[in-house]
């Protein structure tokens, strides 16, 4: 608590290069494969599911829309933020973008493994689309410990 | 390094001034370019996202057509056929019992197998666009088990007449369960031939001769091997099959 405190108030360790570079790479990668599901998705088209048969299973399933809006494009709109908030931050030197960034990426990694639980458990099936996702998710949600971490041990 | 220095003599002063200047000089320059760098960082950022969109749509659109070409493959032992058995001409649907254009097809089959089923062989075919449809799997699952205690045809019918009672059901299975029963199967062997692997296989090999075929929505029809595009009553659909029953006379 105390050292989320001295987070807002105090001045931050510079964002290093790689650090804004591997964040939007992420972003990026996570993006594109949600536009891709989305399009498949309003298109009705074939989504090539070459990893794990019954991955359309998964992308037909009622988890697959929540209220009314497809997961794909949640993916979409989360993954576009993450990369914008990132751009705001390296370029413009706002810091709440990055703590909205951090904040987001831990929401999203939480639902990914909400998400991995219904395709093992419920609907016992995997899609690959999805896994990857999970897998940026992680990735920043990893990257945001690794930040958060530099900015505690600086202290 | 703080302490102010309080007996400051003019040329000090004069100096901090001028420091304070091109300081101020160099924190506008490098506003400047930061300003244009800046500009740069967002069109490139905006750049990439309309390249990766447009990338992704390309991707998307593309699949189908990769893979078109491949004749479907010959009527085997496996498949669900109806009608005539060493038919000169051949009908093979490939299907999703819930596609709604399917459904508006079936009746049209229906009377065509009555009216033809003497010299026409009728196949059907799986292909379940799972990605549309959430019962579309476990319907085609629904009639192959029923195939396997000899009724495939009389549970396609009832799948489709009920299309719209059971096509939004979370629960699908229970239902088709019920028909079962009353198609009076062994609805304990249904239900374990409905969750197979080699039920599943079979679909599952119907779908991909047909990805391989190039299909991409149901139903696909192909008279003698030859895609034909959709009939849209059912005098167009008789005509051609009577055109394809002349030719090979």
């Amino acid at each position: 608590m105390k050292n989320l405190k001295n987070l807002l108030s105090k001045p931050w360790q510079p964002t290093p290069s790689w650090f804004v570079l591997a964040w939007s790479l992420v972003s990026l990668v996570g993006f594109l494969d949600a536009t891709y599901l989305t399009i498949q998705h309003y298109t009705g088209g074939n989504v090539n599911c070459n990893l794990f048969s019954g991955c359309e299973k998964v992308l037909a399933s009622p988890y697959a829309i929540i209220w009314g809006v497809p997961l794909a494009l949640v993916g979409v709109a989360f993954y576009l933020l993450m990369l914008l908030l990132m751009v705001l931050h390296w370029e413009h030197g706002v810091r709440w973008a990055l703590l909205l960034g951090i904040l987001g990426s831990v929401g999203a990694w939480v639902f990914s493994l909400v998400m991995i639980y219904l395709q093992l458990m419920v609907i016992e099936s995997l899609c690959q689309y999805c896994l990857l996702s999970a897998l940026t998710a992680t990735t920043l949600f990893i990257l945001s410990l690794v930040w958060l971490r530099r900015q505690t041990v600086a202290e | 390094m703080n302490n102010e220095n309080s007996s400051e003599d003019l040329t000090i002063k004069e100096q901090r001034e001028l420091q304070r200047q091109e300081k101020q000089a160099r924190a506008e320059e490098r506003a400047r370019s930061q300003g244009a760098r800046r500009w740069l960082v967002w069109f490139g950022v905006a750049l990439v996202i309309v390249g990766g969109v447009w990338g992704m749509t390309k991707l998307a659109k593309q699949q189908p057509t990769v893979v078109t070409g491949e004749p479907i493959p010959a009527v085997s032992a496996s498949d669900r056929t109806n009608g005539a058995t060493n038919a000169k001409v051949t009908l093979i649907e490939y299907s999703d019992f819930q596609c709604p254009a399917c459904g508006a097809y079936y009746p049209i089959l229906k009377k065509l197998n009555e009216e033809l089923g003497g010299k026409v062989m009728f196949v059907y075919r799986y292909f379940p666009l799972r990605g549309i449809h959430q019962n579309a799997q476990i319907s085609a699952q629904a009639g192959e088990a029923a195939g396997l205690q000899g009724k495939f045809w009389q549970m396609h019918d009832i799948l489709f007449d009920n299309q719209a009672v059971w096509s939004d059901l979370p629960n699908a299975q229970d239902t088709f369960v019920k028909y079962a029963t009353n198609l009076g199967l062994d609805v304990e062997r249904f239900e374990r031939d409905m969750d197979s692997d080699a039920v599943k296989n079979k679909i599952e090999n119907d779908y991909q001769a047909g990805i391989k075929s190039g299909i991409n929505s149901t139903p696909s029809f192909f008279l003698n091997g030859e895609k034909i595009t959709g009939p849209q009553s059912y005098e167009e659909f008789k005509k051609l099959i009577e055109q394809a029953l002349a030719t090979n006379a």
